[in-house]
């Protein structure tokens, strides 16, 4: 039916792209599955790690790669502060559950239109890391494409450490099974709380600015990527960053498959109707954490 | 004393919004009311499953545009008269809340609103690429219901509509349907044991929910008289998520409030210019760091001040 050639180069595009959607969904799983909080703000991190790094290199003259790691760093603090002034004053009061949704979809109205009013509505490009492409028999892939896949899975492998290894990790896992536990055997949760919120910001932010080279940035952008993150991260499993990661390829790769097969046109449709399929068999996602 | 107020309250608001057209003809405030009546109806039956059953139900905008998409092609493709294909919008949206509700049923929370969302995603997209049927973004033109009497005869139609749903959600909440409901969103085990048909129950809210969001879709489409696919986007969701949490949810007045002060505060804000929807979102924020438990706490408040006025 196709070229073998042309399937393995649309799995390897689909692995390229899943690599963000993994950044963008670890994050999003991790603050709804730990917090509790559906954070509908989160698609505006990957809008603000686009646009800093934007201007880090159109401004101050960086090396791309140097204005995503800018990125990451500045919308990592952004994200603690917008947990320390709007999240935690209203967590755990009544009614908090709805609350934190109602703030985020503020702040999320808020930042894109103030983004809309600083940065203006035009599309606007990052230069490409590097031109050229890559070639190894006969698949094409653009070094563009080759260090938004190599970064990113450099951070997933460091989100991947951090959450089994380190102290914070295992915390932050502790916390998602069970809060009042890990309150008990001495966790900081409000601190953690703090701490995982930057972490999912900045990694909202490293897939905004990964990808900017690649596709344009502008105010409403992280629209598309929170629907993506919400999907993988159901499809994974609430609260699951292992969870997360698998689905985030496989939505990826999936993804590119129905553009080959069907058309772009009709890809987010497949995704969705994928989503539905898999939830009605399995109820928790492929590794969902269960509930009481 | 408490009783008669109320009534007396309710019976002053009836007669504003029928005499509204009357004593503020003017044709921008009235489109701003008819945008009121048909969202107050959305976001009302949003929070049958959303407040009182707690159905995390994020794809209400489907139900929504299928009632519009659904009557406005009965209407034009098979020639069915207007009012019949409304009805038969409200029932096409009906039938979708059973297919999207049944494979909902085993899952909990957060699970349910990935499902509904992506339904509603799924539903935006074939009206956008099924362009032959729904000419896509370019936008369906839709025949108007009352081709003549514009704004003043649907100003009344839209009315009647919110009235109507308001007696039956008002009427439902007080039986037992509505013990059952909240029953169910206390706690789903404890309202099984007790003999609670829960399937039974979460379709129902499902279907009636549904078919309300369907007939305020039909009206709106043959109000607004062109179609895009952009109705059913988050956005919509958002928009009713943010009127009804902000009137408070789980209430019967709540969503009513919070979709008028939130109509005609964007409308307000229109005076800030390119800062509107900063101001906007900026004061979402504020209202839920100030008023938690939305508009309805402010509003139990001054009854409880007005009654112990009476008192005195």
């Amino acid at each position: 039916m196709f070229d073998l050639d042309v399937l393995i180069q649309q799995v390897v595009y689909g692995l390229v792209i899943g690599s963000s959607y993994v950044l963008m969904a670890a994050g999003f799983s991790l603050i709804w599955g730990m917090m509790g909080v559906l954070n509908l703000a989160h698609g505006e991190f990957y809008m603000l790690g686009a646009y800093v790094a934007y201007y880090a290199s159109s401004l101050l003259g960086f090396n791309p790669i140097i204005s995503s790691l800018a990125a990451i760093l500045a919308i990592f603090f952004f994200g603690v502060l917008f947990e320390r002034s709007l999240l935690s004053p209203i967590y755990g009061k009544p009614g908090w559950e709805t609350n934190t949704v109602l703030v985020t979809v503020g702040a999320s109205i808020f930042l894109q239109n103030v983004a809309l009013v600083v940065f203006g509505e035009k599309y606007k490009g990052l230069p490409q890391y590097f031109e050229g492409d890559l070639e190894i028999w006969k698949i094409v892939l653009s070094y563009d494409r080759l260090v938004v896949f190599s970064v990113g899975c450099f951070l997933i492998a460091f989100l991947w450490y951090f959450m089994k290894y380190t102290r914070v990790g295992m915390a932050m896992r502790a916390i998602s099974q069970n809060r009042d536990g890990a309150s008990l055997a001495g966790v900081n949760v409000r601190r953690i709380f703090y701490v995982a919120f930057g972490l999912s910001a900045a990694f909202a932010a490293a897939a905004g600015a990964l990808l900017a080279p690649i596709f344009f940035v502008y105010p409403t952008v992280g629209t598309g990527p929170l629907l993506m993150a919400f999907a993988i991260v159901i499809f994974g499993g609430l609260g699951s960053v292992k969870g997360a990661i698998y689905a985030g390829f496989l939505v990826g790769v999936f993804e590119s498959l129905i553009v080959l097969i069907v058309s772009s046109a009709w890809k987010d449709v497949f995704v969705f109707i994928l989503v539905i399929i898999i939830l009605t068999a399995r109820p928790r996602g492929l590794f969902g954490i269960r509930e009481e | 004393m408490k009783r008669d107020l109320k009534t007396i309250l309710l019976i002053c608001l009836f007669l504003v919004f029928l005499l509204f057209p009357a004593l503020w003809p003017d044709p921008y405030l009235l489109h701003l009311m008819i945008l009121f009546f048909l969202f107050a109806v959305l976001v009302s039956n949003w929070n049958i499953l959303f407040g009182y059953m707690g159905i995390f139900c994020f794809g209400q905008q489907a139900f929504f545009g299928i009632g519009a998409y659904g009557s406005a092609l009965f209407a034009l493709k098979l020639g069915v008269p207007i009012p019949l294909a409304m009805v038969m919008g409200g029932i096409l949206a009906m039938l979708s809340s059973v297919l999207i509700g049944l494979p909902s049923l085993r899952l909990r929370g957060a699970y349910v609103a990935l499902v509904t969302l992506a339904f509603a995603e799924v539903m935006r997209m074939i009206c956008s690429n099924w362009v032959d049927v729904t000419r896509g973004q370019l936008g369906l033109t839709v025949p108007a219901l009352f081709p003549g009497a514009g704004r003043i005869g649907f100003y009344y139609a839209s009315y009647l509509l919110l009235l109507i749903s308001t007696v039956i959600l008002v009427k439902l909440m007080w039986s037992s349907f509505g013990y059952v409901t909240v029953a169910i969103r206390e706690s789903q085990e404890a309202a099984s044991s007790l003999g609670i048909d829960i399937v039974k129950y979460k379709i129902l809210a499902f279907m009636l929910s549904s078919f309300m969001s369907g007939i305020a879709g039909a009206f709106y489409s043959h109000y607004i008289l062109i179609l895009t696919p952009d109705i059913m986007g988050l956005h919509t969701m958002i928009s009713i998520l943010v009127m009804g949490m902000l009137g408070g949810i789980g209430t019967l007045e709540g969503p009513i409030l919070g979709t008028f002060v939130l109509i005609f505060l964007s409308e307000y804000l229109r005076g800030f210019g390119q800062f509107r929807f900063i101001v906007y979102g900026g004061l979402i924020v504020l209202s839920v760091l100030f008023i938690p438990g939305g508009l309805v706490t402010v509003v139990r408040w001054v009854e409880t001040r007005l009654k112990e006025f009476g008192r005195r």
